[in-house]
Parts: structure tokens; C-alpha cells; sequence
């Protein structure tokens, strides 16, 4: 309920605290691995709380087959991956994962049966200028639309994430003293990576059962430049218990707590403590089919300047940094880059 | 109009001239003659007293007013004087005769409302039930308005014992009761969602409401079907002699009125308008609220006809229409891509009453009832169109039949019989829609009920009100039960067959008595001690998962899996007036055991759930607590202060996890507030003038907060654990408002006043809701949420002619 009247204002409430419980994130896919699973601690609900990594866990991925593998803690700690040519997830099986932490309880997920997902049908834009946010200056961009077609059989739960590339030439930058940026060159090609954590796109077919899903929105490109805008979206294909999970937890993110929200709820996920079982853990392991496709977005009929960042300025001549391959950053050529 | 009362005028004067000469036989005596009239209606006024202070003579006024006073020339001070006005004065010079109109003034303004309403002062500690209060509309008019709106449901928030869970969150709730357990009549008709504008304002319009009953106490046995109060909004009698026309412009809705004879004294009739024009607001809003569309009507109107002095029958019928529109699909629930949300909701009542005064011992009323509710939701993207309509359809006979057989008892029977027909959510897509259609089960059901009261005058000292209600709901086919495993939770994969009834069929009945009773015990002059126990079965509920209700959260009957809600009361309490009824001061305490209690799930949804029971679940719940009130009822100062104390918890325990809330340890209910204290004060020095401070405080309403923090594939995610354990911030709130009317004594026909409000004064910002965020940007967590976080001025223009 919004309202002309009606104001935010920054509150202190009375600190709560919990014991901390640990915290389970990672899925198997039908695409090929390694697959990873990172294992951390609940922290009190404050902005400068940080979740300390679980480490030195035994962890392992099982299938109903039979077939398992525990997977090795990458440095520095915290992070548990698969070999690069270990366990593979096949559409049909199910997938468990059991940990064994360091304190000695034993945590086990459900079976989760993986399904495969249904190509992404069409990935399409269209312009618009909308007005929104503190300032409520108009603001240009191309809202990308996902169309897809639902398998008859009811019970499929999708999941949408996106991934932009942009080439970059600058691979080390910082601000001087009077406010210009200067950086460094990267010794190979290089992309900076874009995604949003927090955009959690969902939908059952519940609603549309064996129809196509149409217009449902992806993300929304910035006019920062008039260049093509390089955009990868995954479509994947989750368990009934993941929807639940991430619909929850998009429920948690976006309730505002007022009298027309639901209200909050625990998240809890799939996992339970087996040789304790009033010992709480979040998270989920999922096993998750997988279908991908591109777009590149023409920003050519913008309207006037693009609201670019910072130039950053990269003196001549000078060393080159190396395009580390990370979260952020990578110097493989994107799947689909053609430019 | 104006045309009638210059006929009516000179018909006087002529009248006057002739009984002037009629009365002087002979001798040096003057007369002075003249008119006695109500400065305001200019209605004669019959039998005042007119002493003649010089002489210490008498005369009373005929049945037209008229008076005649015999004097030798002199000069005299006339008094004149009646119960209900204020004494005047008129000086005279009597040297011929003379003719002087005089005009009297309501003493309303002085007297607290109990006299207009033709109640006796003493009604506080003279009648039997205990936790009843009435206000008339012209209290509630005192009440500084939000917005320029005279509203009923936001005056009862300053009665003790009546809380809401927000500012501008619809509904209240009484005595631990959530809001659907209150029973809303409207001229004899439930209203099934009392709020428009999401809650901002009433549906009723002030204009026709005559007075305003709220009974959460000793609920009498003629009332049934809700388990915490009943609020019986009465509209006033279309005015039988002449018309007049009313109405009120302001900044959210402006109201037109007209009632009068359409054969006079046989035949009248009212109707009464209001319609809001406030999409302006929006249109000067920021970009991102301009698409909001807000806009409400209401039209009440009512006929009587009294073909003789024993028969009354009257129709009352009532519309109200809200639509309401979100520039995003934020309050839909919806799991479908929206880029706006229309919420359209709509009432509509009739109520056709015979009553028949059969002799003083015996009177009949007779009523046939039909209330419809309907809300719906709907979204225009073509692709994803869909349109989720529920609806409550009421259809209701009654008869009450009262026998009055001496002076100490009053008996009442009385029988009652309800045809529910409720359509939850049914989904319709729009044509090029991918929407899948959903369409829920009817429910109906018949719910039946009798009853007998007495009230029983022992001595002069204690009286009682003894009833004994029988209520029963009838499910009826076709319906399709579902049977779920003995030892498991209710859910969708818990279902072992499902069977199916055919039209008519009754499939479950559940039933039971409502015992009532109320004891007053007069222990001297103007001191009552008086205690209640009442039991009330609530056979439909709203079930939601939110804070609030919406417009489009869904009704549901009771049936095999939700028991009635079934509410146990006992209260006790102190009534004491003093200084000729002028200070009125009252306590009252009250504990209140609540079987079947409703709340949902964690993670509930309930819009589209094909069966409620595998949403929500049921438990127990006590509420107890104290209610104070001091009251002045005289004078140029009058007002209220009101304290209570109220607590309100629930149980919900189960053998199976999802059917418990906070692990089935007791907790407090949404709407659980403890401290509340309301002061009203009213300043009136003149007729034409009038001040009213109102200040607000309570206690904030329970809230959940997050215990803990997970980061999960980088979204940082809130951890719950119990709900409602933590509360907002304390409420408070002071508001004023002037009233500046004409002197009735200048313009007897056209009236008009202008009422000048603040609400929130000194700009609180008061917590609608608290919200957890993080966010790098900012140094907080936490955020505070006010919907009128500012002071509030506003004007309105009300005229009657």
C-alpha cells in the first residue's frame, strides 16, 4: 500500500540472536561440471554481519544409481567442488548430498530428481522509457522478454538467471585524488561479467499448465552505450521443494513487512541434521536441467546521450594486467560472442 | 421547499392575529403572543414553560407552539424554558400587543447525545448489559476527521477495548477477536467488508446513520454468527413531514442527501449519496504512483411506509463500489507477470422490514435480508489478462417477536434462518490469455437459529438479561470432501479419496447453544455493579494469511475440517455517575477463552487453495483485560478519556510440524496491543462554534523480525524464527479540528457549516510497518514505514436546506 503521504525512515530495532546454523548452497546440473557446494554459518541480522565459511566438511553427491563422489575443498576453505571430470548430472536421475562437518553432525539432503528444462523458445526486447526510483528522473532501456513452452505434464518449476558480457579492455582501475580514474590494460582479451543475485525470476505451471509462458521478463538493459548489449540467459528446470525455497526467499527479500504482505516465514530448504534433528540448517541442493540462449540487444535507437560510466584512463605506454578468470571476470570468449 | 415554509409562515400570522383577539375581553391588559420554535428545524415546540419573572406567572405552549401571555403594560422578562433547549430570556415593553417569535436552542451542544437519542442520562448505569456503547452520529461528528471524513468505524477506535492493526488497515478488532469476528449490520444487513480505499475509510455514509451500537460484551441472544462483537449501524427514519435537502463537499469525497414525504406522513422516503473524486491526488503524485486509480461510491436509501399506527414497513437499500488500482502487482498474489492490479469490490443490501405493534404487550418484526458481497482482481496485460472473482452472497429471514406481559419482565423469541452461498477464487482468463482458468468450489450452507431472551426486573435494585441461543450450520451439496490420511498432516499429498455430493444434499451439520446472560445490581444512587456471560459461534470466517485482510481475502464456512469459532466471555464491571449524570465513570474487566481459533500456516496460500484446511491452522486462544472510561457529558467542556489494558494470545499445537505455529507455544495475536488511551475534548462556547483535541496512544502490534542472516547464491536472506515476538514502535497521534457553523438564531433554512481539521498535529511518524533490508547503500537495516507520517489539514463544506 503505497500512499502520496506516506515516508521511510531508518529504524533501530532490538537485536534478536540465534545460535548459528549452518548454511548449504549448490546444485547439479545436467551440463557439464565441476559443480560446487559452499557450506557457511548464519550471522545475526545486521549490515555488518558476515557469514563465516563452514570448513573442513566431508561432502558428497550421490545418485540413485548408486554412483558418488565427495568433492574437495577449494582453498581458502569453505568451497567443496566436484572434479572436473567426475559426477555428471543426467536428466531422470535423483541426486543426494550428505555433509559431514568438523563438529561431527551429519546433514543430508532430499533426493532430488533432476529434470531436463525446454528450450527457451524466443528471447525478445522492447524499448521503453519509465520513470521510477528515488529521483524519478526518466530512464531509457529494453525490457528482454523469455517465451517458452510448458511440457504437458503438469508439476515443472522454472528458474531464470542472466549473464551479461562486456568486453573489457581495462583490467586494474583506481580513482586518483582529484577524481579521475586511471587504470591498466589486460594482457589478453578480457570480459567483465554482470549478474543480479538478488533478481530471483520464477514461475510454476501451476497456472499455465502445457501452455506457452509468455513475456516473462529477464532484466532490464541500462542505456550506458550505444553498442550491442551481449546478454546469456539459462532457463532452468527445478524440483517443486527449489520453487518453494527460492519463491520464499524472494518473498523474504521483497516483503516490506506491511499490512498486506504475507507474513514472513522460516526459509528452511532441504536439508535436515540426521543425528540431531532440532539442530536447524538452510539452504538447498538442487538438481537442476538446464537450457540456454542468447541475445544481443541493439541500444543504437537510444534517445541522446547514454548515461556512460567513467572514463578510465589508461596511460601509454604501461604494463598489463591479467584477466583473472573469476565471478567478475573472465578471458573466455563468451559461448555466443560474435564481435 | 422554501416555498412550503412561507405558506406554513403566513398561516401562523393570520393564526396569531386571530387568538389575539380572541383573548382580551376587557380591561388594560396587552397580550404578548408568538410562536416557541427549534432554532434549527423550526419545528414548533409544544408544552414549554414561560414564566413571567416580574409577576411570577405560568404559561405553557400549545401544540403549535403558540403562546399568549396576559399583562398590563409594563415592561417584563419572559422566561422560557423546555427540556432539551436552552433557557432564554426576552425582555418586553408592553405598551400594545405584541408578537414576538422566539426561537429555542437545542441544549445538545451542552448535554452529551444521550438526550437527542431519547435515551435517559442514566443509561450507563441503569441498563442491564455490560460492554455496550452507543454513539450517535452527532458525537461522531465531534471527532476530529482524517481527511475532512465523518467515519463511523474510525470513531469506535476511541472506544475502549477496539483496536486496529494499522492506520488505514481495514477492519477492527474487538477484545481479542480478529476482524472478521465482528458482526457489521447495517440496517439489519452484514457488511462483509466495511472499508473503502483498502481501508481508509467506512462504507457508511454519515449523512443516513442515525446512532452506532457496539456490543462487545453482553452480546444479546437476538444477535448470533460472529464470535467477538456486534456492530449495529442504524439508519435514521426518512423525515415524514418535510423534505430537506443535505450535503457536504471535501477532499476525498463530497455527499449529497434528500429526504422527505412522498406522502406526507405515510410515505417518505431517503437517499443518500457519496462518491469520492480523489484521482487528482494522484495525478499531482510522484510518476511512479500516477497510474493509482482510487475512487469509491456509496447510495443508501430507505422507505418507510406506515399505513396505520400499527404497521411500519421499511426498505432499505444499500450499493458501494470501490475500485483501486496499483501501478504494479505488488498486493496480488499472483504468480503471474503483471503490470498493474485493479482491485474492484462492491456491496449491495436490501433489507425489507415489517414491523407490527400488535398492542403494548406484543410486537412483531419481521425482516428479509439479502447482502451481497463481491470482490475482484484483475489484470490487463493481454498474454497474462485474468480476472480472480469471490464473492458472499447472504440471504436471510428473520422474525422477532417481543412480549412485554407486565412491568417486570420483556420477553423476546425469536427464529433466523441464513442461505450462504460463498464462491471463492475463480480465476477467468482474459482471450488471448495463457492464464489457466481455476475455478474453486461453491460453498453453501444453511445456518439456523432460535432463541429466547427475558429480561427480568427482580426488585428495584437488580435486573437481569437471561437468553439461550441455539445456532446449527447445515452444509448442503454439491461439494466434494476430501478424507486425508489418520496419522498426517492435512496436506494435497495426504488425500485418500475424495467424495463427491449432489445438489441439495446436506454432508455435515455442526451446531450448539450460546448461553447469555447479564446481571445489573444497582448498589445506590447512580452506582451499578453488573456482570455478563455470553457464548458466540462463528460459522463463516475470512481466512488470510496478511496483517490485514484484503478486499479479495476469502470467506469460508465451517465445515468437516474448520470448526466454528466458538468465544466464551466473562466480564464484570462498575458504573458509577455522578454531579446529575454529568460525569460518567466506568470499569470493566473481562476474560475471554477462544475455541477453534483460525490462523494460517507458515508459508500459507490461501487465494487458490482448492482445500482451506490443508492452509490453515486451528488452536485456542485467551484474551483478557481492562477497560476504564471518565466521561462529562455537560457543559461548555465535554469529553472522554478511555484506558484499556488487553492481551491476546494463541495456541496452535499439533502432533505434525506444519501445523504448528511457534512450535505450539503460546503467542501473541497480530493484533495484540496492550496499553491504549484515548482522550477526546470538546470546546463549544458558542452555538456556531466548536473545538475538538482528540490524542491517541497505544501500544505497537506485534511483528516478526528476522533472528538471523544467510547469504544463499549471493542473495542475503532473513532468518525467521517465531512470529510475532517483537512489536513496532508505540503508537501516538493528536488531532484537531474546529467547527464553525451559522448561528442558528440568524437563518433558520439554509444551513451551512465549515469544519477545518489536522490530523496528526505535530507530525508523528507513526510505523504502518517495519521492513528489513540490507543494502550495501545504507548503514541500516532495518526501516520504518508511515502512511501518514505528516500533519494532515483538510476542509469541508457541509450545507442543508
Amino acid at each position: 500500500m503505497v500512499l502520496v503521504v506516506s515516508c521511510v525512515t531508518e529504524f533501530q530495532p532490538d537485536r534478536v540472536s540465534i545460535p548459528t546454523s549452518l548454511i548449504v548452497e549448490g546444485q547439479i546440473t545436467d551440463q557439464a561440471g565441476p559443480y560446487s557446494v559452499k557450506l557457511t554459518r548464519t550471522a545475526d541480522y545486521s549490515y555488518t554481519s558476515l557469514n563465516l565459511l563452514e570448513t573442513g566438511a566431508v561432502v558428497t553427491i550421490s545418485d540413485n544409481l548408486g554412483n558418488q563422489e565427495v568433492l574437495t575443498e577449494q582453498s581458502p576453505g569453505g568451497t567443496y567442488s566436484t572434479a572436473a571430470n567426475g559426477i555428471q548430472g543426467v536428466a531422470g536421475r535423483s541426486y543426494k548430498l550428505t555433509i559431514k562437518t568438523k563438529a561431527g553432525n551429519q546433514y543430508e539432503s532430499e533426493a532430488e530428481l533432476l529434470q531436463a528444462a525446454p528450450p527457451i523458445q524466443k528471447l525478445y526486447y522492447e524499448y521503453s522509457v519509465e520513470t521510477g526510483g528515488v529521483s524519478f528522473a526518466k530512464n531509457q532501456g529494453w525490457n528482454v522478454y523469455l517465451d517458452t513452452k510448458d511440457p504437458e505434464a503438469p508439476g515443472n518449476y522454472y528458474k531464470w538467471n542472466w549473464t551479461h558480457y562486456e568486453f573489457t579492455a581495462v583490467c586494474s582501475s583506481r580513482e586518483l585524488k582529484d577524481g579521475t580514474i586511471t587504470g591498466l590494460g589486460c594482457c589478453s582479451n578480457c570480459w567483465d561479467i554482470t549478474r543480479c543475485y538478488t533478481c530471483i525470476s520464477l514461475s510454476s505451471d501451476v497456472n499455465i499448465n502445457g501452455q506457452a509462458i509468455s513475456r516473462q521478463p529477464i532484466m532490464r538493459v541500462p542505456y550506458k552505450s550505444t553498442s550491442r548489449y551481449y546478454l546469456e540467459v539459462q532457463q532452468q528446470a527445478i524440483s517443486k521443494g527449489a520453487y518453494e525455497f527460492w519463491k520464499s526467499v524472494k518473498g523474504l527479500v521483497n516483503n516490506t513487512g506491511g499490512l498486506f504482505d504475507a507474513a514472513p516465514s522460516s526459509v528452511q530448504g532441504n536439508l535436515h541434521c540426521v543425528n540431531d534433528p532440532t539442530t536447524l540448517v538452510y539452504g538447498f541442493f538442487g538438481a537442476t536441467g538446464i537450457s540456454e540462449q542468447y541475445i544481443n540487444v541493439d541500444r543504437s535507437d537510444g534517445q541522446g546521450v547514454p548515461d556512460v560510466d567513467p572514463v578510465i584512463v589508461v596511460p601509454q605506454p604501461s604494463a598489463c594486467v591479467v584477466c583473472e578468470n573469476s565471478l567478475y571476470r573472465t578471458p573466455n570468449k563468451p559461448r555466443w560472442w560474435q564481435f | 421547499m422554501r416555498f412550503l415554509h412561507l405558506l406554513l409562515l403566513s398561516f401562523c400570522l393570520i393564526n396569531g392575529a386571530f387568538a389575539q383577539q380572541k383573548i382580551n375581553p376587557n380591561g388594560p391588559t396587552f397580550s404578548a403572543t408568538g410562536y416557541v420554535k427549534d432554532a434549527k428545524t423550526g419545528k414548533p415546540i409544544q408544552g414549554a414553560n414561560i414564566v413571567v419573572l416580574n409577576v411570577s406567572k405560568g404559561y405553557v405552549t400549545a401544540k403549535d407552539g403558540f403562546y399568549t401571555v396576559q399583562l398590563a403594560p409594563g415592561n417584563y422578562i419572559l422566561r422560557f424554558s423546555h427540556v432539551g433547549y436552552r433557557t432564554k430570556q426576552d425582555t418586553i415593553s408592553l405598551q400594545k400587543t405584541l408578537f414576538r417569535e422566539i426561537v429555542m436552542e437545542d441544549d445538545s451542544k451542552d448535554l452529551e447525545e444521550v438526550v437527542v437519542t431519547s435515551e435517559a442520562p442514566d443509561r450507563n448505569v441503569r441498563k442491564i448489559e455490560i460492554g455496550v456503547s452507543q454513539l450517535t452520529i452527532k458525537s461522531i461528528r465531534r471527532i476530529p476527521p482524517l481527511m475532512g471524513e465523518v467515519d463511523i468505524v474510525r470513531s469506535l477506535l476511541l472506544l475502549p477495548g477496539v483496536t486496529t492493526v494499522g492506520e488505514g488497515a481495514p477492519g477492527y478488532n474487538v477484545r481479542g477477536g480478529s476482524a472478521d469476528q465482528n458482526l457489521i449490520l447495517f440496517d439489519d444487513a452484514p457488511v462483509f467488508n466495511s472499508s473503502h480505499l483498502m481501508g481508509f475509510f467506512s462504507v457508511f455514509n454519515p449523512d443516513v446513520v442515525r446512532d452506532v451500537t457496539l456490543n462487545r460484551g453482553g452480546v444479546a441472544a437476538a444477535f448470533g454468527g460472529r464470535a467477538s462483537s456486534v456492530l449495529d449501524v442504524k439508519i435514521k427514519e426518512p423525515d415524514a413531514e418535510k423534505w430537506s435537502v443535505n450535503g457536504g463537499i471535501g477532499i476525498i469525497s463530497s455527499r449529497l442527501a434528500v429526504e422527505g414525504p412522498i406522502v406526507k406522513n405515510k410515505l417518505s422516503f431517503l437517499a443518500a449519496a457519496r462518491a469520492s473524486f480523489n484521482d487528482f491526488l494522484f495525478k499531482i503524485a510522484p510518476p511512479n504512483l500516477r497510474g493509482t486509480k482510487a475512487n469509491f461510491y456509496d447510495l443508501t436509501t430507505k422507505f418507510k411506509y406506515q399505513p396505520d399506527e400499527k404497521n411500519t414497513i421499511t426498505l432499505t437499500g444499500y450499493v458501494s463500489k470501490d475500485i483501486f488500482k496499483l501501478a504494479s502487482d505488488s498486493l496480488s498474489g499472483q504468480e503471474i507477470n503483471a503490470s498493474s492490479t485493479q482491485f474492484n469490490y462492491q456491496t449491495m443490501n436490501a433489507v425489507l422490514r415489517w414491523n407490527y405493534f400488535m398492542s403494548k404487550q406484543v410486537n412483531l418484526a419481521t425482516a428479509v435480508i439479502l447482502s451481497r458481497y463481491r470482490a475482484d482482481l484483475s489484470s490487463p496485460d493481454s498474454s497474462n489478462a485474468f480476472r480472480l472473482e469471490s464473492g458472499v452472497w447472504h440471504r436471510q429471514i428473520k422474525s422477532d417477536l417481543t412480549l412485554t406481559p407486565n412491568e417486570t419482565h420483556q420477553w423476546q423469541v425469536g427464529v433466523s434462518a441464513i442461505d450462504y452461498l460463498l464462491q471463492p477464487n475463480t480465476r477467468t482468463p482474459g482471450p488471448y490469455s495463457n492464464v489457466l482458468p481455476v475455478d474453486l468450489d461453491r460453498e453453501r450452507a444453511y445456518e439456523l437459529a432460535a432463541y429466547i431472551q427475558d429480561e427480568w426486573k427482580l426488585n428495584t435494585n437488580v435486573a437481569l438479561v437471561a437468553g439461550l441461543r441455539y445456532s446449527a450450520l447445515l452444509n448442503r451439496g454439491p461439494a466434494s470432501v476430501r478424507t486425508y490420511q489418520e496419522n498426517g498432516p492435512r496436506q494435497d499429498e495426504t488425500v485418500t479419496s475424495t467424495q463427491t455430493y449432489g445438489a441439495g444434499k446436506i454432508y455435515h451439520s455442526t451446531g450448539g447453544l450460546e448461553p447469555r446472560l447479564a446481571i445489573r445490581w444497582s448498589v445506590g444512587e447512580g452506582k451499578a455493579v453488573k456482570a455478563g456471560y455470553s457464548r458466540l459461534r462463528q460459522y463463516i470466517q475470512q481466512v488470510t494469511n496478511t496483517t490485514a485482510a484484503l478486499p479479495t481475502s476469502r470467506w469460508h464456512l465451517s465445515d468437516q475440517y474448520t470448526k466454528p469459532v466458538i468465544a466464551d466471555q466473562w466480564s464484570l464491571g462498575y458504573f458509577r455517575n455522578t454531579a446529575d449524570n454529568a460525569i460518567e465513570a466506568s470499569g470493566e474487566v473481562y476474560y475471554k477463552t477462544i475455541t477453534n481459533a483460525i490462523d494460517y500456516r507458515d508459508g500459507a496460500e490461501l487465494q487458490l487453495a482448492q482445500a482451506v484446511e490443508t492452509q490453515i491452522v486451528q488452536g485456542s486462544g485467551h484474551a483478557y483485560g481492562f477497560e476504564g472510561l471518565l466521561r462529562k457529558n455537560k457543559g461548555r467542556w465535554t469529553g472522554f478519556m478511555s484506558y484499556t489494558y488487553a492481551r491476546t494470545f494463541l495456541t496452535m499445537d499439533s502432533p505434525y510440524a506444519s501445523e504448528r505455529v511457534n512450535n505450539g507455544n503460546p503467542y501473541p495475536a497480530n493484533y495484540d496491543k496492550p496499553h491504549t488511551l484515548n482522550v477526546l475534548a470538546t470546546h463549544r462556547p458558542t452555538a456556531w462554534f466548536s473545538m475538538s483535541l482528540n490524542f491517541t496512544y497505544s501500544t505497537g502490534r506485534p511483528t516478526t523480525q528476522p533472528a538471523a542472516i544467510a547469504r544463499v547464491a549471493g542473495v542475503l536472506v532473513p532468518i525467521y524464527i517465531d512470529r510475532n515476538q517483537q512489536r513496532v514502535p508505540d503508537y501516538h497521534r493528536l488531532d484537531f479540528s474546529m467547527t464553525f457553523e451559522q448561528n442558528p438564531l440568524k437563518k433558520k433554512r439554509n444551513q451551512s457549516s465549515w469544519v477545518f481539521s489536522i490530523y496528526n498535529v505535530y507530525a508523528h511518524k507513526n510505523a504502518y510497518s517495519i521492513f528489513y533490508k540490507l543494502s550495501p547503500a545504507s548503514a541500516s537495516d532495518a526501516y520504518k514505514l508511515s502512511i501518514f507520517g505528516t500533519a494532515f489539514p483538510s476542509l469541508t463544506y457541509n450545507f442543508k436546506f
